[in-house]
């Protein structure tokens, strides 16, 4: 079979799939003409003309006789998705609903997904009371469960460190401590979940921008333009980024369906994700789960340009120390003494 | 000698004036600092809420969170009203706080929060009556250094809202048992699961 046909072939289905109204779908439409034009133009070569007969023969044999959608027997991702920059209302709406279906789909929960923009005048700080945190991973699991995180292969996004007093020793931590009853003596704790840096060594190394700096401090990851390359795991020092090795495991009865596109929503398969200061819930003024759960009140939220809010106070006249100063990240998460 | 006498005599003199004259400034002043809180305005109501104890304590009916008089008072006005160290029979209540803590004992009874007569009521030391529900009043009558920490929301939970003028806080006794107030350990929820059984923390780490 000829090679050129076949793409041919395969073009001519995606077109008559495509409305031509919507402007996604015209840029689209511009990018398969000119990936067309390009492969057409292009002479093939001896060796590599073998390797364009059987490609095209297998997705035409697929795309034909089997009559199913290649990307979804094998969880591929959408290929022709943008940028949650790039979108209009429109789009959003679109594909928020696709989203919701796809959702229903492989989870049997309905949920909604729902953008939730910044905020404006806002800086979002945290403030954790080291002195107060006595280790209980109350917060880790109520971060789970708001957060959808993977039960199977395991992702939780606050490490809750425990270390010797009178010691900072984070390479003598462990986060593996399973006493009968936390407070232990002589120990204290330390949870440690995104900074949200206001210098994010994270943002500095992604190739495709798919993780940003958020005007109210929050750093954001688009999940379906992340290419899964990890590099921004390698670049955290706070070790906050977390990879979906696999497609999240989740009991259908604790999924959470309020989600934010960009926070919460049950992640795909080979992206990367971390703490969003709960951003569906905190855009709208309420309190990060974390913060709610915490039986000793040491977890403290709020809006830095407020002088009266807590953050304010906390770092006007609290003893503050900041993780990993010395790597000049600038967190938006602080530790105070009492 | 004796110009020298007259000398210290008339030092002293005019020392003593000095005083009279410090002492009419300080009157002065003082009467010039209490023309001020006439003059200010009345104290403004606390900028926070605090969530509510007696519907959390046992329902509706929280008249009987205390019920001294089903065992041995035999009325709710049956009780010794006399300073005195607590006999053997009110040994399940002398390791309460604030008693357990204080060597002179017999300034602390029931009565110095539970208001006298019923006991499912508070009384704070100016003599008003309170419910559960403030009961954090009573706390900060001893504890004023969590005051401005507690009102600010730096000491304590919050709930609700970060983003109102309004916030919704927990009261003492959320957290404190009013009458064992140290934070009580608990069992900690699982820690994460090793990667394949390989990365088990070194025994040096432990």
């Amino acid at each position: 079979m000829n090679p050129e046909t076949t793409e041919k072939k395969a073009e001519t289905e995606v077109e008559t799939e495509v409305k031509p109204k919507a402007k996604g779908e015209l840029r689209i439409q511009k990018r398969l003409q000119a990936l067309s034009d390009r492969f057409l133009k292009s002479t093939v070569s001896r060796r590599s003309f073998l390797k364009y007969v059987t490609l095209g023969t297998t997705t035409a044999a697929v795309a034909t006789v089997a009559k199913v959608n290649v990307a979804e027997a094998f969880e591929l991702p959408d290929l022709f998705r943008a940028h949650y920059k790039e979108l209009t209302p429109e789009e959003k709406v679109k594909l928020f609903k696709k989203l919701e279906a796809e959702t229903k789909k492989k989870h049997g929960v309905d949920v909604t997904i729902k953008d939730y923009p910044e905020r404006k005048d806002v800086k979002f700080v945290y403030a954790l009371n080291l002195t107060k945190c006595i280790g209980c991973r109350k917060c880790v699991d109520a971060c789970v469960k708001e957060n959808n995180q993977s039960r199977d292969p395991q992702i939780q996004y606050i490490k809750v460190l425990e270390m010797e007093n009178g010691s900072f020793n984070l390479e003598k931590s462990n986060q593996h401590y399973d006493p009968e009853t936390v407070p232990q003596k002589g120990k204290f704790y330390m949870p440690v979940q995104c900074q949200h840096c206001d210098n994010p060594p994270c943002v500095k190394a992604c190739p495709v921008e798919a993780t940003w700096k958020a005007s109210d401090g929050i750093v954001e990851i688009d999940y379906e333009w992340c290419i899964g390359c990890r590099y921004c795991q390698a670049a955290c020092p706070y070790e906050a980024r977390h990879f979906n090795f696999a497609t999240p495991q989740i009991p259908p009865e604790e999924i959470n369906p309020n989600q934010g596109y960009l926070s919460n929503r049950i992640r795909p398969y080979g992206v990367v994700e971390k703490c969003n200061f709960c951003s569906h819930r905190t855009r709208q003024g309420l309190l990060p789960a974390c913060l709610e759960v915490c039986p000793t009140g040491s977890r403290k939220f709020g809006n830095i340009l407020d002088p009266e809010s807590e953050v304010s106070i906390i770092m006007r006249e609290k003893r503050i120390y900041v993780l990993k100063e010395e790597l000049n990240t600038m967190p938006s998460f602080i530790y105070f003494f009492d | 000698m004796d110009h020298f006498k007259s000398s210290a005599l008339g030092t002293q003199k005019i020392m003593r004036v000095g005083v009279l004259i410090g002492m009419a400034m300080m009157a002065l002043a003082s009467v010039a600092h209490a023309d001020e809180p006439s003059t200010a305005k009345p104290e403004e109501a606390p900028k926070f809420k605090v969530i509510k104890r007696t519907p959390i304590l046992r329902g509706d009916s929280y008249d009987n969170v205390y019920s001294c008089t089903s065992d041995c008072h035999s009325s709710k006005t049956d009780y010794n009203p006399t300073k005195r160290t607590l006999t053997d029979e009110h040994d399940r209540v002398t390791d309460y706080h604030p008693y357990n803590r204080h060597e002179d004992k017999d300034d602390y009874r029931c009565q110095n929060c539970h208001q006298a007569g019923n006991y499912n009521k508070l009384t704070l030391h100016t003599g008003e009556n309170v419910t559960f529900d403030e009961a954090y009043k009573i706390c900060l009558q001893c504890h004023g250094n969590y005051k401005d920490e507690f009102e600010s929301g730096i000491h304590g939970r919050k709930t609700g809202r970060w983003d109102t003028d309004e916030p919704t806080i927990f009261s003492c006794p959320t957290c404190h048992d009013p009458h064992k107030p140290t934070f009580k350990p608990m069992k900690p929820n699982p820690g994460p699961k090793p990667l394949h059984g390989t990365h088990e923390p070194a025994e040096d780490h432990k």
